[in-house]
């Protein structure tokens, strides 16, 4: 019985204009997007793996001079320092997430540690419209189209009056319902999942991105989860369907629905969390902790005044004093990171209102592209700032203990020069934090099953 | 007979429920953007006011001109709260030194959530809800009136065709255009009660421009739904072609564009350019020392840094001769660079252009001076102010020098300030015309269109 029901559902679905267009919007969109993305990507890695070439060889010809301590201040005083380089992550052809939202190189030299502006080197319209990435696709558009599957499932064909016939039939509506889903979802579901193989096999096939076990899981992963977010509004259109008698009715239904959850309720979500949560700017930081060097410096002048800054006891006072100041700018650091970890952790949860957010955050999450990025740069920039001076003061330690000479002939490789290293999350634990949102979707489909089959059983078919 | 007929429509509309929940997401939409993100301009704007004030302190507090150089804030405009533009962000500060070129402070250390959700400001709600809206108000203008079998009865009367699509047309649009206006309205209301946000008479001219060139985006979206509803006699299939190419529209050729023109022409590694410039002011680094030398020859009398000061004072005016040179080459430098991006940009937005929605984007993201002519101003304001800073410098240290007066605390009340205006509106105007010329014959095209199709269209 379900069976033919499901078949039923099945053959009327592909028969209709709106299959075939969808048909083609998924595979004409998926396959334009994932061209860009893939050129894109390949654009990116030819930019960084140039960068990177030149940033070695910067250093290999200081390490290789013939005064190295000459190159190498002519390089930190005088010169532009050193570079690290990020470099793009081949998930990002499907989720780019926050991707260009970083830049692409650090520069170092002995006091600071900066990432570098290229801001002005590319194209401004890239930041005006979002990427055209798989997750954009199924976001914005696949949403829209499931709705425009479904929106008259129910009603549409109670208009028709072939509803009344059917349930002439000894027919269970609950069966009619779960054939209605199943059906419709699978006329859905099959050309999106052929559409996601097209571009997979198109990625392997341009041999732009080495497809390891990661890479497919993750993919994987993504497909999985944006399957199930189409289902949620599979489900929805079902709900709609089942609370409207006119199919012109739950058609504009849906819009307004699809417009105020997807398009509205997260793009409120992270201003409204800045309202609620506010942060200070980091140059508010950056002024508190200088007043707190400049205090710690008066400190130090004045044992210097009173104790002349000889002797042990000077010492140790002007470093208890200095070790104060550090922990004060720790902590001031510390407050900033922690107030601004809670505005992220309230916008993240205030868009999951939507389930869009959720799709978003799980798939650049999956992708290794979402806000866990930002996370992983900054400690990335901050480590290789610690690692550079670290490494420096050791080398000249070293080079001038030796009398200008390196020790030996082994002790400096260019392979053990401090690099940029960005930490990835290994997968399992990405799945693990991204349960959550998988979670919230199916709540999402269960329940609105379970509304639409509470509204079809009191129904009215006539 | 015209007025009738509009009427008539207007009416059928009104009575509808679309009309209903136009008006809903209408106000809902705007009331709630309107107030989170005036609050969120008033932080932004608290924020700035903190930051002149701090980084003047600063800049007072250690003096140190040479290394620290002046670190200025970006003004900010009330026309943000419509229209956020390609920048996101709202405080804008930079570092001018006269050595280096501007550093931007890092957003990286920010709520990447953000990035992820965009506001939903005025382009965002004009642009694509509104639009989708327009499509829902002209499905069925024509198929739906065979449909139900009404068309049939209002031809029998001498109604002649091209004055009922006009009605059909005038109608729709008015009842579209009502809620909207209502809602930007209260919306304006909102702003203006909120202490703190004052808009001047230009913002308020480029406000009414922008919402006159959403007025008119909208006209063409609108227009395009008639067309295909004249051309199709099913509402389902006219709903479907029309979100298939509202989807296309809105959603995927202004976000492709930039990709293909990426693509057709490459720009050079900008390592490269950063190389070049390196190696232009090693040149010229060389040749400053020659120069040192030379002068050293021919004055042996004077002693390098020497406690008189002569040495300092010399060399002070010949380094802001060299910086300024370091100026102008990495300008030339970059300036090459900058034409082959310019190339690729226009590119991208001529392509994008085939979708009206990018029409008014950029026409809605220059009038309220957040586009990319007021990008490239602003970039462009920063070397020329860095010029002015390098020759009150080195013309205060040489001074300094010569007054063998190095170790004292310098004056630096008379340091030159950045002042940015933005460009005036009459300029953004100019900017934008051909985007509203392109969107004014969207708008004649789909109704001549429209009109040709409902000319031949079966109405039994």
């Amino acid at each position: 019985m379900l069976l033919s029901l499901i078949r039923k559902e099945i053959v009327l679905g592909v028969l209709s204009l709106r299959f075939a267009v969808t048909f083609v919007l998924f595979f004409v969109l998926t396959l334009v997007s994932v061209f860009t993305m893939t050129r894109g990507y390949e654009r990116s890695l030819r930019l960084h793996e140039v960068s990177a070439a030149r940033h070695h060889e910067q250093v290999r010809s200081v390490l290789e001079a013939e005064e190295p301590d000459e190159a190498m201040h002519d390089i930190l005083f005088g010169g532009s320092g050193f570079y690290g380089d990020r470099a793009p992550r081949p998930t990002s052809i499907f989720v780019k997430g926050l991707e260009d939202r970083l830049p692409t190189h650090v520069n170092v030299s002995l006091w600071q540690v900066r990432p570098v502006d290229d801001d002005r080197y590319r194209n401004p319209l890239f930041r005006l419209f979002a990427s055209p990435d798989y997750a954009y696709i199924a976001n914005i558009v696949i949403s829209l189209l499931a709705l425009l599957f479904v929106f008259d499932a129910v009603c549409g064909e109670k208009e028709r009056g072939t509803l009344k016939i059917l349930l002439a039939n000894r027919v269970p509506r609950d069966l009619v319902l779960l054939g209605k889903w199943i059906g419709g979802y699978l006329s859905l579901a099959a050309p999106l999942a052929a559409a996601l193989f097209a571009a997979f096999t198109y990625v392997v096939l341009t041999g732009s991105v080495q497809v390891d076990a990661d890479f497919l899981s993750r993919f994987l992963w993504i497909a999985g989860v944006s399957l199930l977010y189409v289902s949620v509004f599979f489900a929805l259109g079902m709900l709609i369907s089942t609370l409207t008698h006119k199919a012109s009715t739950a058609l504009l239904v849906s819009l307004f629905v699809w417009i105020c959850w997807i398009l509205v309720i997260p793009n409120l979500a992270p201003v409204a969390a800045r309202l609620a949560v506010a942060v200070p700017t980091l140059q508010k930081i950056e002024a508190e902790k200088a007043a707190v060097d400049r205090e710690t410096e008066i400190g130090v002048q004045r044992v210097g005044r009173n104790m002349l800054g000889y002797g042990r006891e000077a010492e140790e006072m002007t470093d208890e004093i200095e070790r104060q100041g550090q922990a004060r700018k720790d902590r001031i650091d510390q407050y900033y990171r922690d107030r601004l970890r809670r505005q992220v952790d309230l916008s993240r949860n205030l868009a999951r209102a939507s389930p869009s957010a959720s799709f978003v955050l799980a798939a650049s999450d999956l992708s290794g592209t979402g806000v866990d990025l930002f996370t992983a740069f900054n400690t990335a920039v901050r480590r290789y700032g610690e690692e550079f001076s670290e490494h420096w003061w050791e080398w000249d330690e070293e080079y001038h203990d030796n009398n200008g000479d390196m020790p030996d002939d082994g002790w400096l490789q260019v392979d053990q020069w401090p690099a940029l290293r960005m930490e990835r999350a290994r997968l399992d634990t990405v799945v693990d934090a991204v349960l959550f949102d998988v979670l919230l979707l199916v709540v999402f489909n269960v329940l609105f099953f379970l509304l639409s089959y509470l509204f079809f059983l009191r129904y009215d078919v006539t | 007979m015209l007025a009738h007929l509009i009427r008539k429509e207007l009416l059928e509309q009104l009575l509808s429920l679309r009309f209903a929940m136009a008006c809903i997401i209408c106000l809902v939409i705007t009331l709630s953007s309107a107030v989170v993100l005036t609050r969120d301009y008033k932080e932004a704007l608290a924020d700035y006011r903190t930051n002149v004030v701090m980084h003047d302190n600063e800049l007072e507090e250690s003096g140190d001109i040479w290394d620290d150089g002046v670190v200025i804030d970006k003004p900010l405009s009330p026309m943000r709260i419509f229209v956020r533009g390609i920048d996101p962000r709202l405080v804008v500060s930079a570092r001018i030194t006269h050595e280096q070129q501007p550093i931007f402070e890092a957003e990286h250390e920010v709520n990447p959530v953000s990035f992820l959700f965009p506001p939903v400001d005025m382009l965002f709600f004009i642009g694509v809800v509104m639009s989708l809206l327009a499509l829902a108000f002209g499905y069925d203008a024509v198929s739906g009136e065979k449909e139900s079998g009404t068309l049939k009865l209002l031809m029998s009367y001498s109604a002649p065709r091209d004055l009922v699509l006009l009605a059909k047309w005038a109608g729709g649009y008015l009842a579209l255009t009502a809620p909207f206006l209502l809602a930007l309205t209260a919306a304006l209301v909102v702003v203006m009660v909120m202490p703190g946000v004052e808009l001047g008479e230009q913002d308020w001219t480029a406000l009414v421009l922008l919402v006159a060139v959403g007025l008119l985006y909208l006209a063409a979206v609108y227009g395009m739904g008639i067309l295909v509803s004249a051309r199709t006699h099913l509402t389902s299939t006219s709903i479907t072609v029309l979100l298939m190419v509202w989807v296309l529209m809105i959603l995927v050729v202004p976000n492709v564009a930039p990709y293909l023109a990426a693509e057709a022409v490459p720009l050079r590694n900008f390592v490269e350019v950063e190389e070049e410039k390196a190696a232009s002011d090693e040149a010229a680094g060389e040749a400053f020392g020659q120069e040192l030398d030379e002068f050293q020859e021919k004055n042996p009398e004077v002693e390098r840094w020497g406690d008189d000061g002569r040495w300092g004072a010399m060399w002070n005016l010949r380094w802001q001769k060299r910086v300024l040179q370091r100026i102008d080459d990495e300008g030339r430098i970059e300036g090459r660079y900058a034409n082959e991006l310019a190339a690729q940009v226009s590119l991208a937005r001529n392509l994008s252009r085939l979708s009206p929605f990018s029409s008014f984007a950029y026409a809605a993201t220059e009038l309220a001076g957040a586009g990319l002519t007021e990008d490239r101003r602003f970039r462009e304001s920063l070397p020329e102010y860095r010029r002015r800073l390098t020759v009150y410098v080195t013309e205060l240290y040489s001074r300094a020098w010569a007054e063998q007066r190095m170790g004292e605390r310098h004056d630096l009340s008379g340091r030159p300030r950045w002042v940015y205006r933005p460009a005036p509106v009459a300029e953004r105007l100019a900017a934008v015309l051909p985007d509203v010329m392109l969107l004014a014959a969207w708008t004649v095209l789909f109704f001549m269109a429209a009109y040709l199709s409902f000319l031949r269209y079966d109405i039994k």
